[in-house]
Formats: C-alpha cells, sequence, structure tokens
C-alpha cells in the first residue's frame, strides 16, 4: 500500500509546491490608510516640485547608484506631471497650483500655431499630439481647481489642434510637421491617442457649447474597434489614457461595445496588479514573476482602475466588477506607499532630495514613475476613505 | 461563466470514462460496494473544498481569478497527459469495502485536476453550483459502471477518454484565459 499511495501523494506535494512557488505566489497587499495615501502621493508631488528649473522643465530622473541624472526630455511627461501637479491642488493640496504654474511657463514660451489652433512643441520639434491632450487636460483640470479662467482661450486652441489631427475613421495622427504644416501621415503614439481622447472629453466638460463631444466619442469608437489593429498591435493594448476618457464620457455616451471595451480594459489591468502584487524580487519569486515593475507602469494599471472603478459608480453593467476593481485598487495603494522612498533611505542617497518621495525601478526613478503613481492614489483615495 | 461551461468543465476534467476503465472490478463490472464508497466520500470531498475554497486562498493570499489561471494551467497539464494515456493503469487495492477509499476515491476518482477545479468553481460560484457541476460525472460513472468490459467497450471508452483528455485541455485554456480577463 505504501508503494502505491508514495508516487500518488509525491506528485501532490510536489505539484503544489511548484503551482504555489510558479503560478500562484501569494499576492501581498499592505494595508494603508487614506491619510498614508494622501501623504504618498504629496511626497510625490514635492519631489516633481524641487526639481522644477528656472525654464519650468522638471528634473528627468534620478539614477541613485551612480548619482546620475539624465540629460533628456520628453514633452508629453512634462504635460502630465503638470497635470498631476494640478490634481493634487484639485485634492485639496492648494500650493500645488503654484509648481504647476511654474511647469506651465515652460509650455508658455514654446507654443506654436498648428492645425488652425495652438500647440505646445518643445524647441523646433514637431506638435506632439499627446502632450497637447495632456496639456488640455491639465488646464482644465487647472480650471477646476482654481476657477480661473485666465488660460479658456488657449484650452480652446489647444483643441482646435486636437480635433485637426483626427482622421475620418477618429484615429488621431502623432505629430504636426512643422514643415509641412499638416499632420504628419500614417504616424500613430502608442498614448497619444488615449491622451487627446481623455483631452477631448475633459474640453467637452468645460466647454459644452463647443464641438469636443462628437470627435471624442468618434475616438472612444477607433480604440474600442480599430486601434490595435491598425497601429500594429498584437494585442489589444491597455490604455489607461482611454479608461480616463471613457470615464469622463459616463454612461450615457457609452453604448455596449464600448463597455465592453471597459470591461476588457478593466481585465489588463486587475491582471497587471495582482501580478504586481506577487513580486518580491528575491530568491526564487525573482526568477518566475521578475523585478517589481517599473513604478511608471504600475501606476498606470491603478489609473485606469481608478477610472474604470468611477465609472462603475454609475453603471449598472460594470458593477459586477466593482467588488473586484476595490480589491486590486486597495492592493495598488499599498504596494505603492510601501514601497516609496522615504527620508530616512533618502538621507543614503548622494542627492537625498532626488530620493525622497520616489519610486525607483532598480537603482531609476524618472519624473513618470512619481506622475502616474500621484494621480492613482489621488484617485483610490474616496476608496481608501470609505470602510474597508 | 455559466453553469453549461462548468457543467462541460467537470465532464472533460473528471472523465467518467478513465474512471470506469480504472476501477477494481470483479470479472467484467466494477464491484459496486467500493466505487459506491468512493462517489461518497468524493462528494463529501467536494462539499469540503468548495465550502472551504475561499478560506483556503484567503489563507494563501491568492485571488480567485489567479487561482483560475492556475486550475487551468494544471487541467491542461493533466489533459495532455490523459491524451497521451488515456487509461491509468491497475492500481493496487485494499481489500474489501476499503477498496472504496483506496483505490477508488484516492487516486482514481480524486485526482489534482479535479481538486484544483473544485476550489476554482468552490470560490467563484459556491458549494451548491460545485455539487450539481460535478453530478454529471459522477452519474455518467454510475451508469457507466453498468457497462461490461470487453475488448470493444474498452476500445470505445479508452478513445473517449482521450477526447475528454483533449476537451480538457480546452477547458483549461478557457480557464486561464478568464482568470487572466477578470478583474
Amino acid at each position: 500500500m505504501r508503494r502505491l499511495l508514495v508516487p500518488h501523494l509525491a506528485l501532490w506535494i510536489a505539484g503544489g509546491a511548484l503551482i504555489r512557488v510558479a503560478i500562484v505566489p501569494p499576492e501581498v497587499c499592505p494595508v494603508v490608510t487614506a491619510i498614508e495615501a494622501r501623504q504618498a502621493a504629496v511626497d510625490a508631488g514635492d519631489w516633481l516640485a524641487r526639481g522644477i528649473q528656472d525654464d519650468g522643465r522638471f528634473t528627468y530622473g534620478y539614477r541613485r547608484n551612480i548619482d546620475q541624472v539624465p540629460g533628456e526630455y520628453n514633452a508629453a511627461r512634462h504635460t502630465a506631471a503638470m497635470l498631476t501637479l494640478y490634481q493634487l491642488a484639485e485634492a485639496g493640496e492648494r500650493r500645488f497650483v503654484d509648481d504647476g504654474d511654474e511647469a506651465l511657463r515652460y509650455v508658455l514660451a514654446n507654443l506654436v500655431a498648428a492645425g488652425g489652433g495652438t500647440a505646445f512643441a518643445e524647441g523646433t520639434a514637431d506638435a506632439p499630439l499627446g502632450a497637447n491632450g495632456l496639456l488640455a487636460a491639465a488646464l482644465a483640470t487647472r480650471r477646476d481647481a482654481t476657477g480661473d479662467p485666465s488660460f479658456d482661450g488657449l484650452m480652446i486652441d489647444v483643441g482646435r489642434f486636437l480635433v485637426s489631427q483626427q482622421q475620418e475613421n477618429g484615429s488621431m495622427l502623432a505629430f504636426w510637421d512643422r514643415q509641412t504644416e499638416a499632420p504628419l501621415p500614417d504616424t500613430y503614439g502608442i498614448f497619444a491617442t488615449g491622451e487627446a481622447f481623455w483631452g477631448l472629453t475633459l474640453l467637452d466638460a468645460q466647454f459644452p457649447h463647443l464641438d469636443y463631444l462628437d470627435p471624442a466619442v468618434a475616438t472612444a469608437y477607433y480604440l474600442a474597434r480599430d486601434r490595435d489593429r491598425i497601429e500594429g498591435q498584437i494585442s489589444r493594448y491597455p490604455d489607461h489614457w482611454a479608461a480616463y476618457g471613457m470615464a469622463q464620457l459616463g454612461r450615457d455616451k457609452l453604448d455596449d461595445e464600448l463597455i465592453a471595451n471597459a470591461r476588457r480594459l478593466a481585465g489588463f489591468f486587475s491582471i497587471r496588479l495582482r501580478v504586481e502584487s506577487q513580486r518580491t524580487g528575491e530568491g526564487v519569486n525573482l526568477l518566475v514573476r521578475g523585478w517589481p515593475g517599473p513604478p511608471s507602469g504600475v501606476g498606470t494599471a491603478g489609473e485606469g482602475m481608478a477610472a474604470l472603478w468611477r465609472l462603475s459608480a454609475t453603471d449598472a453593467r460594470m458593477t459586477d466588477m466593482r467588488a473586484g476593481m476595490e480589491d486590486d485598487l486597495r492592493c495598488y495603494a499599498g504596494m505603492m506607499v510601501a514601497s516609496q522612498v522615504d527620508a530616512a533611505q533618502a538621507a543614503t542617497y548622494d542627492r537625498p532630495d532626488l530620493g525622497e518621495g520616489a519610486w525607483f525601478y532598480r537603482d531609476y526613478s524618472q519624473m513618470d514613475d512619481q506622475q502616474h503613481n500621484i494621480s492613482a492614489l489621488l484617485a483610490v483615495l474616496p476608496l481608501l476613505e470609505e470602510a474597508p | 461563466m455559466s453553469f453549461a461551461f462548468y457543467a462541460f468543465a467537470f465532464l472533460a476534467v473528471a472523465n467518467p470514462f478513465r474512471w470506469r476503465l480504472s476501477l477494481p472490478e470483479d470479472g467484467e463490472l466494477p464491484r459496486p460496494q467500493p466505487l459506491a464508497i468512493g462517489l461518497g466520500v468524493l462528494i463529501a470531498t467536494a462539499v469540503i473544498v468548495a465550502a472551504a475554497a475561499d478560506s483556503i486562498l484567503d489563507w494563501l493570499d491568492v485571488s480567485a481569478e489567479t487561482w483560475r489561471i492556475a486550475a487551468g494551467i494544471v487541467v491542461v497539464g493533466a489533459g495532455l497527459w490523459v491524451m497521451a494515456f488515456p487509461q491509468r493503469r491497475q492500481e493496487a487495492s485494499l481489500r474489501g469495502s476499503a477498496a472504496g477509499v483506496v483505490p477508488v476515491f484516492f487516486p482514481v476518482l480524486f485526482s489534482p485536476e479535479l481538486f484544483v477545479v473544485l476550489k476554482s468553481t468552490g470560490a467563484d460560484e459556491g458549494v451548491g453550483f460545485t455539487l450539481w457541476a460535478l453530478a454529471i460525472p459522477v452519474a455518467a460513472v454510475v451508469l457507466l459502471s453498468s457497462l461490461r468490459r470487453s475488448p470493444t467497450s474498452e476500445t470505445v471508452m479508452t478513445g473517449l477518454s482521450r477526447l475528454l483528455g483533449a476537451l480538457a485541455v480546452v477547458v483549461g485554456i478557457a480557464l486561464i484565459i478568464s482568470g487572466i480577463r477578470d478583474v
């Protein structure tokens, strides 16, 4: 009998151990409060604000192991970080309006006439769609946070530029060419379309009498139906900007096809967050799960899920996902608060000011690591303020 | 996922044809008492596994969706195994009615792939749903127990066992996709 049972039991035990280690490592989700999450967002906002230079640009990144600040820059990340500072202000951290306005100076110094409107374009570069979509979002957020109409004209002009980049099928070309003074044909940005889509939805909320809604809806259908095929993605792209846009459009503008796309996106964000929660970056787990992912990537999943969670509050077609979304979002917030560099850790770096409040991926932190996670943590606050 | 899917999944994963071919027999028919005992223990075990599924997953810090992915991977592996080896080798047996526990309940009826699916279904759908789905292969093996073993019936059941192994691969893939896509 022993001869019969031992091989079977050995198979169960070995198989169980293999499954535990390789397929279902524990999903570790530290518990955090809304106060802790808000403080983490503020600390990361301070990282961005401390890095604003004389020309209004942010410190792009920091490599802590060799004490190096890279020289590169990115227009979309600039407007996204600026947006994040206004989001902090909108969430009640009013002092960040001034920091956002400091960053806005760089935008105002780099505006060009484009597409019958105005666009932000660094130096002599072509005008990028995505950066301007996020510029529209930043200015709309600033308007909500301050009530100040000073930049309404710029918002409308940027909106004209965004719409001018749209094609008949709802797709949006990624650049406006300075030389030809026309959209650059057949160029798409992996994030740019979603960024512009969201920007248009926010412009519609600011200026409902202007026609931003129809272009926004056209792009929503393009993202749901055609984007991945036309733009050469091998699978549906987990686009958190599209999630923002759909949440902003709201249930009345979303038919079942768009809701199906929202549900698919929620699935992508969920598996991303669940896998992240399984990563320890140590021992055997490192072999089967890899390093804990780039904070910017984790943040985008948090942002996307939080946007769809807001949508699920008003749309019964997503109610069944709500509990799972909340589990994922609480887990996300716990992970990110736990992994943020605090003052004591930063004090051991050559540049503590470039460490405190940041999230690092293998010794490197970049402005979008902070930006995405600030946005996501702020979006999760209403959930964390509820009783668990 | 629908009840139809789970009914199909339990049929493919439990594989009553493979069960039937592995039961201890008196002559050409399975011994009824060990089979009844084995099925009774299986159902009791299924109730416990399905009822405790949420608690077990909580204890393991694993979400139901992630467990569904693991279950799918196990089922795909088991399905491939069954396609290659549709009939178990004859297991040694305890004497008398104790044969209902070894080998009928374990290792014949209660397999790793059935365990992971019981736990996944229990966590997702609850005990009652799980038992209704399990009732389908249980009823099938009860019906098959009246079928005499002959060269022809053995060939047919071996082929059908292989077919259910292939369908188990499909079920496993569906579970993996569902676990990846669900929130």
